[in-house]
């Protein structure tokens, strides 16, 4: 794993979701870091997609303002599950890897809702739509994204395909 | 002086004679510089002309390589200049702004004697797309902020409550936030109600006005203040303003919605209040 590559692509996903896109109150905040642990799971396999999802998962309870470690431990179990995924079901390529983000977003976007879902008892079907809507524009940002994991995770990706 | 009394020479004497002659019969006519040394400078005044413009611009160049050096160095004092009195003029307007929150918590402080602020400024909002909270940069380290401490602007509107006290930093819930709750007063509705925090109200900025007892009473543009009950927030201060009344969407019954007092998009800086009701 090439640690600046993989520390700068987590940093600018932090700042860009945790410090810059709350400030416009658009409604929605897209979940790149997220995106980031199923694209560089998916790629390089279930050890470091791991290890990138424990620290992203770090920076994911930092930008939503909890100090549990909820996404911390939830991320690096995802990361270590869509890597398995990666290096025996999957084959790599842009569909799985929308199809990983899919799964990781309705995860972490059914996470987020467990509290309003079962101690607030908001509007299951209002949640539902929300998590979807929320899981759309991600996976819209995922598009852009692809290239740049791709290419940070180029070298790993290919050692694999040819193992 | 042999070879000089050749024909040649002969010649140029002779020639030399005549101009003498000529230039003294010319001046005898009171032309004063002579014909030979007119025609002279008739024939060169165009060329003294192009000397004297080169000397000139000889002269401009040299002055401007001269001045270049001077000019550089008081450009850079000019440019230093003005850059000190930007600088001071935004800290002045910064200066100005404080001032202007100070003076309004100070004239909020006078009729809440008893309360005991400590200002704030709010550092990032949370980036999830289920909640509303945000992150204030005082904590337990610099402050005596505890969760629980409402949070307000400077004139006394409701912005949050802290939720979570960190050493340098603390996480408030704010007035949309579905976890929010606080009961509170309708200037024209007599008993308590509550207004609370509603996820389907928060992406409209809004919240909720429940468990009144009649809605009938309640119009649009009411205000709502906090009662004081449950000890969390004191009393009187300003949540929001009635905006409509709904049905809810479970069909039974009717519910308010409560456009906050406080502007959360523009809420930079924030008052705690870490202490009421100790009024000696």
């Amino acid at each position: 794993m090439n640690i600046v590559r993989h520390g700068i692509l987590l940093l600018v996903l932090y700042i860009l979701q945790g410090l810059v896109l709350p400030w416009f109150k658009s409604g929605a905040v897209p979940l790149l870091l997220c995106v980031a642990v199923a694209g560089v799971a998916h790629f390089e396999g279930s050890g470091n997609g791991g290890v990138f999802g424990m620290f992203a998962g770090i920076l994911m309870d930092l930008s939503v303002g909890k100090p549990l470690l909820v996404f911390t431990v939830v991320y690096t179990v995802l990361g270590i599950v869509i890597g398995a995924l990666g290096e025996t079901l999957f084959t790599r390529r842009f569909v799985s890897y929308i199809f990983s983000n899919f799964v990781m977003l309705i995860i972490t976007a059914f996470i987020q809702m467990f509290s309003l879902l079962f101690f607030m008892s908001a509007p299951v079907w209002h949640l539902i739509g929300s998590a979807l809507l929320h899981t759309v524009l991600s996976l819209v940002c995922a598009v852009p994204l692809y290239p740049i994991i791709e290419r940070i995770s180029h070298r790993r990706h290919k050692k694999a395909e040819r193992n | 002086m042999k070879k000089f009394f050749t024909k040649k020479g002969m010649i140029i004497l002779a020639a030399a004679i005549i101009i003498a002659i000529i230039s003294g019969v010319a001046m005898l006519g009171g032309n004063r510089t002579g014909a030979v040394t007119s025609a002279a400078d008739t024939t060169l005044s165009p060329l003294k002309k192009a000397v004297a413009n080169i000397a000139e611009v000889c002269e401009k160049l040299y002055g401007y390589m001269h001045d270049y050096d001077r000019l550089k160095e008081e450009n850079a004092l000019l440019r230093a200049e003005v850059a000190g009195a930007n600088q001071e003029a935004r800290e002045l307007e910064k200066l100005e702004q404080e001032n202007k929150r100070l003076k309004d918590l100070l004239g909020f402080a006078t009729y809440h004697t008893d309360y005991v602020f400590d200002s704030a400024s709010i550092i990032s909002w949370s980036s999830s797309n289920w909640e509303a909270t945000f992150t204030i940069n005082k904590g337990s380290a610099n402050s005596e902020i505890e969760a629980g401490d409402s949070v307000i602007t400077a004139t006394g509107e409701v912005v949050g409550i802290v939720q979570t006290v960190s050493s340098n930093s603390c996480v408030c819930a704010s007035i949309i936030d579905p976890s929010f709750s606080v009961s509170v007063l309708l200037d024209n509705v007599g008993g308590a109600a509550t207004a609370k925090g509603d996820y389907m109200l928060m992406k409209e900025g809004l919240l909720s006005l429940d468990y009144i007892n009649d809605l009938n009473y309640v119009l649009n543009g009411d205000t709502v203040m906090t009662s004081g009950k449950g000890g969390v927030f004191p009393e009187g201060l300003l949540v929001g303003y009635i905006t409509e009344i709904c049905p809810k969407p479970t069909g039974y019954g009717e519910y308010a919605k409560i456009t906050p007092a406080a502007d959360l998009t523009n809420a930079f800086n924030v008052f705690v209040i870490t202490d009421f009701g100790n009024l000696k």
